[in-house]
């Protein structure tokens, strides 16, 4: 269970969020918003790669006080990842697989999975957006997360990727692991289950 | 286009090499006495046009500028954020040219003042032949320059691509030596000019003090120097870092090893200025120890300053100098190896603070002081903040279970301006009937002074409808073009008791310009859902 207490977040003087709080359970959830609402800074906050007032809890962990143990539940894939370029898909992988102590195997697999094997040895300044997208896609399902933060996960990549990324996402959610997704893409109920739809409105964040 | 250019490019320009234009400025103007200034300029000047020699130093410092300042444009141009600049392609050859020209000028403003030095005082020497050598060669490399420019703009897409990998060699690149191959594979150029200046001027300093001897004292002031000299390199190297190693932030990795691989790179950075003083204190352990801790504490400074001034150029230089003042004395009073250890310490603990907890533009002095000062304020505003994001909450929560529970409905149409609504009569049979936390008088201010618009964010299923003015209602228009000519409701902000387990609300239902009914309901507050308690002051109208 994801909780998040007393959040307040601001750059300089302009206040993106501000919520007493917000709790999800396990699931697959959506959040919408507008461009500017703060989906992508409510996401990093909760991979910690932002600083934040306010506390977040997963399943009684707390990333502040463990915040080596509350990253290695969570998994996140950012709206526009950014890699050094000179470095190969393959040494990304790696390093995720390493930090996360994921088998080698798995992440072949998803490599192969996404159809992006042929490229891992490839400079990432050669890859175009959609296979940048899909490499952050196979970083964030290298390992055993319990919760899956995919921001954007839709844009630039393709039909049948997209496909591809449904079914990952419903084999894992039925491994009882959670995802909180955004898009501003409408999914359908055939592509996959949401659990819930959430929106963020002045600030906070509303059941729809 | 020439404002833009001036505006971004240009004006990073200046700023990142802030440094280097500070230490020409001393270099000119700070080591000479002040009667002397004028005398001293003009023999320089004069050295500079009247010898062959003389002149080739002054045109090839011009043109390693020129360098310097074209290929930190190309890289520039290679960035997306500036791939407006491609726009300029667009332009005939001759604006385009003239564009580049003018915006070379800028960059070369420094140039250009010198050049009018020159200039003078070629003329007022009679030395022509240096004037006309002086114009020509800057003109030179001025159009020659905008000639690049262009050509890259225009012509950049006729390059052929660089091979991006290196397929032979496999050499296996941890994590933490991606930094170091940053500034190797992009900033090569940066990276060699930082080391190149950092050992002119560690062994200019222990030139200067060879009188004194290569004692313990006269290397730190030597690397202090060569430390200085890196600041621009340190601020490159954490806009690489939040730039492209930000995804590794959410990844489950130890603070202390974070820590550890930045000071495995500074240890790497500073390699040969280490080898360099080892040299020079004719492997003196304590020297050597002594300048390990001072080019680690000094490097681990700058970077944990630019943390604090969240990569802001002017502030860093500022505080570099208060850097430069303290360690200094720290030095000349043998405390050196206490202040290395305590500023080692105090970024470290700093770097460990900050990244999980405190944001980075609040230092530990802000937030201390901060505490002091503001604590009582923060906690009223605070409770201020809370209270609303709770009224919001039980508002969505109250209007969500009263369409659906009461009015049974999944959508529906709403005026977007909500009425004030209690009346002290109406107020008091409420509060008659129901002893909350509000008086008859409260309940009254509370409901009259919230009338701000629905915005249709507040509520599920609601489609506002543009309110009147004039009709005091719903615009007909709107109504028509929402397709429901039977009516639409007309809903008040609730109004809260102070523990939020009652609300009042009133509700009202227009089905025409002399049609409608309306009432104002309480509702309580069980096991966190909203339920109807009573209803008061119905009208039918």
């Amino acid at each position: 269970m994801l909780s998040l207490t007393n959040i307040n977040k601001k750059y300089g003087s302009h206040e993106v969020l501000n919520f007493s709080d917000w709790t999800v359970g396990n699931g697959i959830y959506w959040l919408k918003g507008g461009n500017g609402t703060g989906k992508s800074t409510l996401f990093r906050m909760i991979s910690g790669q932002i600083p934040f007032k306010g506390e977040v809890q997963l399943n009684g962990i707390q990333l502040r006080k463990e915040s080596v143990k509350f990253r290695s539940k969570i998994s996140f894939a950012e709206a526009e990842p950014q890699y050094p370029l000179f470095i190969t898909g393959k040494e990304l992988i790696d390093f995720y697989t390493d930090t996360r102590r994921a088998e080698r195997k798995q992440a072949e697999e998803l490599a192969a999975y996404f159809e992006m094997a042929p490229f891992l040895d490839h400079n990432i300044g050669s890859y175009s957006s959609g296979m940048l997208k899909k490499l952050s896609l196979i970083c964030a399902f290298v390992g055993n997360a319990d919760l899956y933060i995919l921001d954007e996960p839709l844009i630039t990549i393709d039909v049948r990727s997209a496909d591809k990324l449904y079914e990952l996402i419903k084999a894992k959610a039925s491994q009882g692991k959670s995802f909180l997704l955004s898009s501003h893409q409408e999914v359908s109920n055939d592509q996959l289950h949401l659990d819930q739809v959430f929106q963020i409105v002045n600030k906070q964040i509303i059941r729809l | 286009m020439l404002r833009l250019l001036t505006g971004t490019i240009a004006k990073e320009f200046y700023q990142q090499h802030a440094g280097l234009f500070l230490l020409g400025f001393y270099a000119l103007f700070g080591v000479v006495d002040p009667s002397q200034l004028i005398a001293y300029h003009t023999a320089l000047l004069l050295a500079g046009i009247s010898s062959p020699l003389g002149m080739l130093i002054v045109f090839v410092s011009w043109m390693l500028y020129g360098v310097k300042a074209h290929f930190f444009i190309r890289q520039k141009m290679a960035l997306a954020q500036y791939n407006f600049i491609n726009e300029t392609g667009t332009l005939e050859k001759n604006a385009q040219l003239k564009l580049w020209m003018a915006f070379y000028c800028v960059i070369l403003l420094p140039i250009i003042i010198y050049v009018f030095a020159l200039i003078g005082l070629s003329a007022y020497h009679h030395l022509f032949i240096s004037l006309i050598c002086i114009v020509i060669v800057f003109s030179a490399l001025a159009f020659g320059l905008s000639f690049l420019s262009y050509r890259s703009v225009t012509f950049g897409f006729l390059k052929q691509d660089r091979q991006q990998s290196i397929s032979f060699i496999k050499i296996k690149r941890p994590y933490y030596s991606w930094r170091l191959y940053y500034l190797l594979n992009e900033q090569a150029l940066m990276l060699v000019m930082c080391k190149v200046l950092s050992l002119l001027f560690f062994k200019g300093m222990l030139l200067m003090f060879t009188d004194a001897g290569n004692n313990t004292q006269v290397l730190l002031v030597a690397l202090l120097t060569s430390v200085l000299c890196h600041a621009v390199l340190m601020f490159t190297l954490l806009k690489f870092e939040i730039d492209y190693l930000n995804f590794s932030k959410s990844l489950p990795i130890p603070a202390y090893k974070r820590l550890l691989g930045w000071l495995s790179t500074f240890a790497i950075i500073l390699l040969p200025e280490w080898i360099f003083l080892s040299i020079s204190s004719a492997y003196n352990l304590y020297s050597i120890i002594c300048g390990l801790l001072f080019g680690l504490a000094g490097l681990f400074f700058l970077l944990t300053l630019l943390y604090m001034v969240k990569l802001n150029m002017d502030i860093y230089l500022r505080w570099i100098l208060f850097f430069f003042c303290i360690s200094m004395l720290s030095i000349l009073t043998h405390n050196h190896l206490l202040f290395s250890s305590v500023l080692l310490g105090i970024c470290a603990l700093y770097y460990l603070m900050n990244f999980d907890r405190i944001d980075l533009k609040l230092s530990l002095f802000f937030i201390i002081s901060g505490a002091i000062f503001s604590g009582s304020c923060n906690q009223r505003s605070e409770n201020v903040t809370s209270n609303e994001t709770r009224k919001a909450k039980e508002t969505y929560n109250l209007l969500e279970s009263y369409i659906k529970a009461d009015l049974k409905k999944d959508s529906i149409l709403v005026l977007q301006a909500p009425p004030k609504f209690i009346t002290e009569m109406c107020a008091s049979k409420i509060v008659k009937f129901k002893k909350s936390d509000l008086s008859v008088e409260e309940l009254v201010a509370q409901s009259q002074s919230d009338t701000t618009m629905w915005s249709g964010h507040e509520f599920p299923g609601a489609h506002l409808l543009e309110y009147d003015q004039k009709t005091n209602s719903a615009k007909s228009a709107d109504l028509i073009n929402r397709g429901d000519k039977n009516g639409y409701y007309v809903f008040s902000r609730p109004v809260f008791s102070k523990d939020f387990n009652f609300a009042i609300l009133q509700s009202a239902f227009v089905c025409g310009p002399r049609c409608g009914q309306g009432e104002t309901i309480l509702f309580e507050k069980k096991e966190r859902t909203w339920h109807r308690l009573k209803s008061f002051c119905r009208s039918v109208y």
